[in-house]
């Protein structure tokens, strides 16, 4: 879009404000793995919980940030609505695996 | 004709084409890399074997996460220099986009090479045991073959005749008369033939003059045993089995899976000095973790974390009283590319012991198939990124003299795909290599 030369310097600076954060999110990552034993001895769901959120907030400064989604076009967050909605369905398709169609029915005395 | 809207907004949508394009793709993309980790997730969770956790080299992975992000940086920085007008830097940010992509996957190559090359070797007992096979370390040798019987419409035996250690296969008929296993003879037998008596047949036995020994890699047999061999191809040879084993140089012991994890079939094959190191070094973790959290009631035995660390021992072991205490298994990942293998022990397992044994492929378990099957799909990403991103490096200059804006938005929707690209190793670095 239409960004002025001034504009775009000073977003490059919040750029490598990103970048160091990114860094330090990354070793954080790390050593959390390494050195912090939450819950049950071992990986256990408060260490995935802690992994995955480092991540998730990595995640966010990327697509916020690097890829402008702080300030875009409406077009743009409806397809993302969208997509949200996908994938949380395929990830949601895990508890069919678990779950017994015929229970869910009310049909399991047949 | 024009493209309309690659420089200006279209109206309605505010947006140049491309973006939209771009952003409609990465939606679907989304989705592919969203149905592989609910995929991931499924396999890890449904699991019928303790999954390997830290079987990778996470500093690796470490540093490629950060030669990514440095990567994205720099993309984002060449299309900065674009809306100021700065061709020179955009050529320098752009090229070291570029070559952090061939650092990423160059050591991609060396964590692949790593895990193709190192083998797994399950016994029938369920204990395992790691490190490396040779080539032709899984040879079968039958001695004093005397007959072979195969079927005449695959033409010549040739897993047999390829495979002959010592002697020279000589073939006779039923009256004892040489023959010359040449096409015509083949096709005869195929046929059949009135006039030498031959019935058209499928199979044909024929016995040979003298003796022979054939050698073949376990891979080529359906099925052996001491009276005798069958190929893949159906031939069927008759002789003594008189090598049949696996020679392995091992560089670690897995016996969780195993009914008694501290004797069973893996030591056994080790021998008493390992034996007596591994039982040492299982005791001394399980005295640890009830130490430390004896006052938290938790059952050692009903813990996977302190199986992996107990029941898992790395060779050459160094010695216990070097081992650090501190958080358990501290996951350190295989060597990459092991060098000196001679300081493994090397152990010669027989066959009838083997329950299955392969190199760290896909075929090695589901986990390996997850695993290749993200981080392949994701290099292919990069591949395909690295190479849009150079074209508009290397023939950008004459589109940056017409029109630079045209160019700068190029850049910024390949720079969106790249940053999707590095958005995805920011979920699988956590999840491939520290959980």
């Amino acid at each position: 879009m239409a960004d002025s030369p001034e504009e775009i310097q000073k977003s490059v600076r919040t750029y490598m404000k990103v970048f160091a954060a990114l860094i330090v999110l990354t070793i954080l990552t790390w050593s959390a793995a390494i050195f912090i034993d939450l819950g049950e001895p071992g990986l256990a769901k408060e260490d995935v919980a802690l992994g995955l959120l480092i991540a998730t907030i990595k995640a966010s400064l990327v697509a916020l940030v690097f890829m402008h989604l702080n300030h875009e076009r409406p077009l743009i967050y409806k397809i993302l609505v969208f997509t949200t909605i996908f994938v949380v369905s395929l990830v949601a398709l895990i508890y069919l695996a678990d779950s017994d169609p015929l229970v869910f029915f009310g049909i399991e005395d047949l | 004709m024009e493209i309309p809207y690659t420089v200006t907004a279209r109206p309605d949508t505010g947006l140049y084409n491309a973006k939209v394009g771009i952003w409609l793709f990465l939606a679907s993309e989304v989705m592919l890399f969203g149905g592989l980790f609910s995929g991931y997730i499924f396999l890890r969770i449904g699991a019928d074997y303790p999954w390997p956790e830290g079987v990778l080299n996470n500093l690796l992975g470490f540093i490629n996460t950060l030669v990514l992000i440095a990567s994205s940086v720099t993309v984002v920085m060449a299309w900065a220099s674009l809306k100021m007008r700065q061709w020179n830097r955009y050529v320098l940010y752009m090229s070291i986009t570029l070559l952090c992509a061939a650092t990423f996957m160059v050591i991609k190559a060396f964590e692949y090479t790593d895990k193709l090359t190192h083998y797994g070797l399950h016994f029938s007992d369920g204990s395992i045991v790691e490190g490396y096979i040779d080539t032709g370390a899984d040879f079968v040798v039958l001695k004093d073959v005397t007959s072979v019987r195969f079927d005449t419409t695959k033409g010549a035996p040739n897993y047999v005749l390829r495979n002959v250690l010592e002697g020279e296969p000589v073939f006779l008929n039923k009256d004892g008369v040489e023959i010359n296993l040449n096409r015509s003879y083949l096709r005869t037998l195929a046929r059949g033939s009135e006039r030498l008596g031959i019935a058209p047949a499928g199979s044909v036995e024929l016995t040979l003059r003298e003796p022979i020994t054939i050698g073949s890699r376990a891979s080529r047999l359906m099925n052996h045993s001491d009276e005798g061999m069958t190929f893949r191809d159906g031939t069927v040879v008759n002789g003594t089995l008189e090598r049949d084993h696996v020679t392995m140089r091992v560089d670690r012991i897995d016996t969780r899976m195993a009914e008694d994890p501290t004797d069973n079939m893996a030591l056994q094959y080790l021998g008493d000095t390992i034996t007596e190191r591994f039982r040492r070094h299982a005791q001394f973790h399980i005295d640890d973790f009830n130490e430390r959290y004896a006052d938290r009631g938790f059952d050692p035995m009903e813990n996977a974390e302190l199986l992996r660390t107990a029941y898992r021992l790395k060779l050459p072991a160094p010695d216990l009283d070097t081992v650090k205490r501190g958080r358990l298994g501290g996951s350190s990942g295989d060597d990459a590319l092991a060098d000196g293998k001679d300081k493994y022990p090397q152990i010669q397992v027989e066959r009838e012991d083997v329950r299955f044994y392969s190199n760290f492929s896909p075929a090695y378990s589901t986990y390996y198939a997850i695993y290749f099957t993200l981080t392949g799909l994701h290099g292919l990403h990069v591949i395909c990124g690295a190479l849009v991103l150079g074209y508009f490096m290397v023939f950008g200059k004459k589109m940056y003299q017409r029109n630079p804006e045209h160019l700068a938005n190029r850049v910024e929707v390949g720079g969106l795909f790249w940053h999707f690209v590095d958005l995805v190793w920011i979920f699988l670095f956590p999840v491939l290599y520290l959980m």
